[in-house]
């Protein structure tokens, strides 16, 4: 017995004994003898997978135990070449001789993150966006996922446009954002913030919900706290110039940019100083003159107004804010343009009578002068509990100009429009809890000094149109929490006072509009139920009316990355005071406005659905929205020929008019190709009665336009980009066919730099527009453009525009119930030298 | 004569003028520098969002710097590395007076601060370790969560079980280990084709670097973005940015601390909530920390 557990024991111990290797040794260096620490000595497997392991101690020894029989023993370290013996049975010592080696370490560079999200952030990374070429921050917003920069240099974030321009948390330009986009340069911004649902009163938190983004910039540190300046100055033929200086300075109390821009290239200064930014949710009234009289400018065309804008403009602006304490800031704006601009256009318009349609032919020659100043001062303090705005402004305006037509018509007419106007719009909110007190008070004068003088065969015809106006809305507004829902009360009252030449007109109203807002889990509610009483003095009569509405909302944003709502409502829009006069106005030198002393408003009922889808980690971004609108209108349009006049007029007649709105976008990022791919798809379809002669006639005018973008890098020295614009417009009178146009644009560009300091682009446009019935005119218009770059601050430019020298751009258009063929000049072949210096 | 010492002269001048771009940055903020960097790699960690209710998993990028004697994980705080951001001595004057202003405002509570420091600073965690730093086998850990504090513990390898299953990541072969670490069962991938006994956090232990470590419940993770072999990059021991020092304290007292700090931010979000009258969204159980042991 005894023997049999000795056996057993024995067993047992040579069993333990077995499955423990312990294997010793050192390891030292090939070359110095000396021993190495940090050594890594794994027993592996026949599979050379690792059992066990351990490492050198710092005299290079090391003691390695392992359970069974490794095959082999590796040894590696950073910097040796790695060893591997094998494993001999009983023995157990290996002492080791490691070579020296180059690193062999395969590296995997570190992928950079394009877009980081933070919360209810996104943030993206300029570096990763910007590409050779770039030079403005605007340009680098175009190329990211999500944000479109339109034309007019407007900002949206998936399909909403922005309510704040921040840079490094300041607002400094107050909605005139296009001087920063064009203005900053990327490399001195390190990131580019969107703050998604953004509510920019702090003391509105939580309890106004914002569905508009707001930007922020966030600067390099080396670009803070002193002063940038920018110089841009070029010469050309036949007789151009264009010139740029601008300061920036963004330090932590205050910011500052000024520029002055010159030139007669083409480029239009007045996008630089235009106020971007409405606030979509903010349902304040406002009140604006109307433009009986406008210059003759181009009509927009397809093709981008720097081809066909024949100007002189000077600009100067400066903008300056300062922080004051720790909420409140100060920021001033003033703001100087002028511009002389010619044009001259050839026109057929064909108006579509029920006695048959009427074609005329006109061919004008425009000289017009802009002469526009505004300065602007706003206060705001930004607490918590307290929120206090004021913005003081003043817009001033002297534009004039002159037309000399020919064609069906000869004659000449000269206007002077002049728009002066002041206002103050002052806000106060004080939040306590849950519940909000906002007041607020807005005032605003404007005097439009307006005529215009007509000499057409022998005859002379003098037309005034003196405005002035006075204009003021206070109103009050309670935010109350009661248990889950927020009740809003707002009360107010609106005052216009405005005579058009000896017409004078009033206008009071007061109004109360109570809003419930239910937020619930994920879904949001809302329900508004606007009233009005109106009193109108129209001089001789007054009128009294009552307007109500509702409307209906929801919001859902249970699914992540996206957000959908759903809105209905009926409203009643009220009365167009600008409409009512007595007599017939001069607009043109064929053209009158007759007014109505009628009065009538319009019900309209509508009902929205859209989507938000924003995947930052993918970079996809997309938006849907769809309108229904079905309006009952008191008035009907009359267009009408009186002898050689067209009048233009309102006829009291109940008629119904409806529209659909549907537009979409889709932009996402292409890792393939190291660019983007954009995809916008647009379509309104308008049903309208309009009386032509004395027959009230239905028509529908469809507009489809399709815009898809795709661009890439190649080699990482070849930019590539490519568009297709495709616009299709349709009309189609009472019971006939429709008549249809089609206009394709293709667009491409490259932009290639063979050695670090000279970089080469060429930018190609097709366009295919359909004029007439099957019969389409093509232009081909092409730019190239040399850069060396001498210095990272010192550049030289050489830019060829209009290579292929095309003289004239033609496209039709179906607009209510005309027909129009235009055709404009493009500015000639033009030879640019440029240098861009920033010391 | 004349002239061999007016060219002296001339070189002496040229030398001053001309930079010495191939310098190694040595003046990081005067930080000291501990060790050169030989192998850098970029993890991404996932973790909760702190308020359960929010299913928010937030990424972060960390880097750990591997160095001769030592290694180094911290935040990156950055986006790019093209920010001149620690590299001026303007630059962090700006930044230590702006933290300084935030701090020095009375009356003002201590989520308001963390809230501003948040918009100040670029954002990311204060967290660092520093591993056989000061002394081989002693781990420095760094804190930011409420305050600066800062503690050494004895470093203590994962007990990790190497598994025969591999795969492919990144281009690297790795291999399998599992461990059960103060409370929480790990899941790493370890490659032998970087032959560094190192890994992200306190991860350590693995015959090669640990490319990936995930907790079994899914709350904390680290995966390995990229590795690169710097020229001329330096380890330096960071200072709190505001100017004063990390407060030493031990390991367990300051992980009770942050988890009292969590049950805090939870009682203060509902509180909030509860003023604007709507239901209290969190649970009284916010996500726990990496570590558990210390309850």
């Amino acid at each position: 017995m005894k023997r049999l557990l000795f056996t057993c024991l024995m067993a047992d111990l040579a069993l333990i004994a077995s499955a423990q290797i312990k294997v010793t040794g050192q390891v030292t260096d090939s070359q110095s003898g000396k021993p190495l620490a940090k050594v890594i000595v794994s027993a592996r497997d026949k599979d050379n997978k690792t059992k066990s392991f351990v490492q050198t101690k710092a005299d290079g020894t090391y003691m390695l135990t392992a359970t069974s029989n490794p095959a082999t023993l590796h040894f590696s370290i950073i910097g040796y070449k790695k060893k591997t013996i094998p494993f001999v049975s009983g023995q157990t010592e290996y002492h080791v001789i490691l070579e020296q080696s180059a690193i062999e370490l395969r590296e995997v560079k570190i992928k950079s993150q394009k877009i980081r999200q933070r919360g209810d952030t996104l943030v993206y990374s300029v570096a990763s966006f910007a590409k050779e070429g770039d030079r403005s921050i605007g340009d680098v917003l175009k190329k990211m996922p999500g944000i479109q920069v339109a034309e007019d240099g407007k900002v949206s974030y998936n399909g909403m446009p922005i309510n704040k321009f921040y840079i490094e948390g300041k607002d400094l330009l107050q909605g005139k954002y296009g001087l920063a986009t064009k203005g900053v340069e990327h490399k001195d911004v390190s990131s580019v913030e969107v703050m998604t649902n953004h509510q920019p009163v702090k003391a509105l938190k939580n309890l106004s919900e914002s569905e508009q983004a707001a930007i922020n910039l966030k600067l390099k540190d080396g670009s803070k706290s002193h002063l940038i300046t920018t110089i841009n100055a070029a010469l050309g033929t036949p007789a151009l110039w264009n010139g740029n200086l601008t300061a920036m300075m963004f330090s932590k109390q205050w910011q500052m940019i000024s520029t002055y821009k010159t030139n007669n290239t083409g480029e239009d200064l007045q996008r630089d100083i235009r106020e971007h930014i409405d606030i979509l949710d903010k349902k304040t009234q406002t009140y604006s003159e109307a433009d009986y009289l406008t210059l003759p400018a181009g009509k927009q065309s397809e093709l981008e107004k720097q081809r066909t804008l024949f100007n002189k403009t000077h600009l100067l602006s400066t903008n300056w804010i300062f922080g004051i304490g720790r909420d409140a800031t100060l920021d001033a704006q003033v703001s100087y343009l002028t511009d002389r601009q010619h044009n001259e256009y050839e026109s057929k318009t064909e108006y579509y009578q029920s006695t048959g349609s009427r074609m005329i032919e006109d061919r004008l020659h425009s000289k017009a002068g802009i002469e526009r100043l505004a300065a602007k001062m706003t206060i705001e303090v930004n607490r918590d509990s307290d929120y206090l705005n004021n913005v003081l402004r003043t817009d001033l305006g002297w534009d004039g100009g002159d037309v000399l037509t020919g064609g069906t018509y000869n004659a000449t007419q000269h206007l002077y429009l002049p728009r002066h106007q002041l206002s103050n719009s002052l806000e106060y909110i004080h939040r306590k809890g849950k519940n909000a007190l906002t007041v607020n008070s807005q005032n605003q004068w404007a005097w439009l000094p307006q005529y215009t003088a007509v000499e057409r065969d022998g005859a002379n015809y003098y037309q005034d149109l003196r405005r002035h106006s006075f204009y003021s809305d206070e109103h009050v507004n309670f935010d109350i929490g009661i248990g889950a829902f927020v009740v809003a009360m707002e009360g107010g009252l609106n005052y216009v006072d405005r005579s058009l030449n000896d017409y004078r007109t009033r206008r009071y109203q007061t109004y109360l509009t109570p809003t419930l807002k239910y937020p619930h889990r994920q879904f949001n509610f809302t329900l508004r139920l606007p009233l009005s009483y109106y009193h109108y003095d129209f001089g001789d009569s007054k009128r009294d009316d009552v307007n109500y509405g509702s409307s209906l909302g929801v919001s859902y944003r249970g699914i992540r990355n996206l957000s959908l709502s759903l809105t209905g409502g009926i409203s009643q829009n009220p009365y167009n005071i600008s409409n009512n006069f007595d007599g017939q106005l001069m607009t043109n030198y064929r053209t009158m406005m007759r007014g109505t002393t009628e009065y009538g408003t319009a019900t309209g009922k509508s009902v929205a659905l859209s989507a938000f889808y924003q995947n930052s980690s993918n970079g996809v971004f997309g938006f849907l929205t769809a309108t229904r609108m079905w309006n009952k209108n008191p008035f009907v349009s009359i267009q009408s020929f009186d002898g050689d006049w067209l009048i233009n007029g309102l006829m009291l007649c109940p008629n119904h008019s409806s529209s659909w709105l549907v537009n979409g976008n889709i932009e996402t990022m292409l890792p393939f190709t190291g660019g983007m791919f954009k995809l916008y798809a647009n379509w309104l379809q308008h049903d309208r009665e309009m009386f032509t002669g004395d027959v009230l006639t239905f028509y529908r005018n469809n507009l489809l336009s399709l815009d898809a973008i795709i661009n890439g890098t190649l080699f990482k020295k070849l930019n590539w980009k490519y568009e297709l614009e495709y616009g299709n417009s349709q009309l189609r009178l009472g019971d006939e066919a429709a008549n249809s146009l089609q206009s394709f644009e293709h667009s491409f560009s490259l932009y290639y730099s063979p050695i670090k300091k000279l970089s080469l682009s060429l930018v190609g446009e097709y366009y295919h527009n359909e004029v007439a019935q099957h019969q389409y005119t093509n232009h081909f218009l092409m730019d190239a453009k040399a850069v060396w770059k001498l210095r990272s601050n010192l550049e030289f430019t050489l830019a060829l525009n209009n290579i292929l020298n095309e003289k004239r751009y033609a496209y039709t258009t179906y607009t209510q119930l005309t027909s129009f063929s235009s055709s404009t000049p493009i500015r000639s072949r033009e030879l640019l030298l440029s240098i861009y210096f920033r010391p | 004569m004349k002239a061999k010492s007016l060219t002296l002269v001339v070189l002496l001048c040229f030398c001053r003028i001309c930079p010495a771009s191939a310098q190694i940055q040595e003046t990081f903020w005067h930080w000291q520098v501990i060790d050169t960097v030989r192998i850098y790699c970029v993890y991404d960690y996932v973790e909760y969002n702190v308020f359960r209710s929010n299913h928010l998993k937030e990424h972060e990028l960390f880097c750990v710097e591997i160095g001769d004697r030592l290694s180094r994980y911290y935040s990156l705080k950055q986006l790019e590395g093209d920010s001149l951001f620690y590299t001026t001595p303007q630059a962090k004057r700006e930044y230590q007076r702006r933290i300084r202003a935030v701090l020095s405002v009375k009356g003002d509570n201590k989520t308001n601060r963390l809230e501003k420091m948040g918009q100040i600073m670029p954002g990311g965690s204060e967290d660092e370790v520093y591993k056989n730093y000061p002394v081989q086998d002693s781990m420095l850990v760094y804190n930011g969560w409420h305050g600066r504090t800062k503690y050494t513990e004895t470093m203590m390898p994962q007990a990790w079980e190497i598994h025969s299953d591999t795969m492919l990541f990144l281009g690297y072969t790795c291999q399998k280990a599992t461990c059960r670490w103060r409370g929480r069962d790990y899941t790493a991938w370890f490659t032998e084709e970087i032959p560094v006994n190192d890994g992200p956090y306190k991860f350590y232990g693995l015959p090669g670097l640990i490319v990936s470590v995930e907790d079994e419940t899914g709350e904390y993770s680290w995966q390995l973005q990229g590795v690169e072999m710097p020229a001329n990059k330096r380890i330096y021991l960071s200072q709190p940015l505001n100017g004063k020092e990390y407060k030493l304290t031990d390991r367990l007292t300051e992980l009770r601390q942050q988890w009292k700090s969590r049950l805090q931010m939870v009682k203060k979000v509902n509180a909030d909530a509860v003023m604007l009258g709507k239901e209290p969204p969190e649970t009284e159980d916010p996500y726990d920390l990496i570590e558990l042991d210390y309850k």
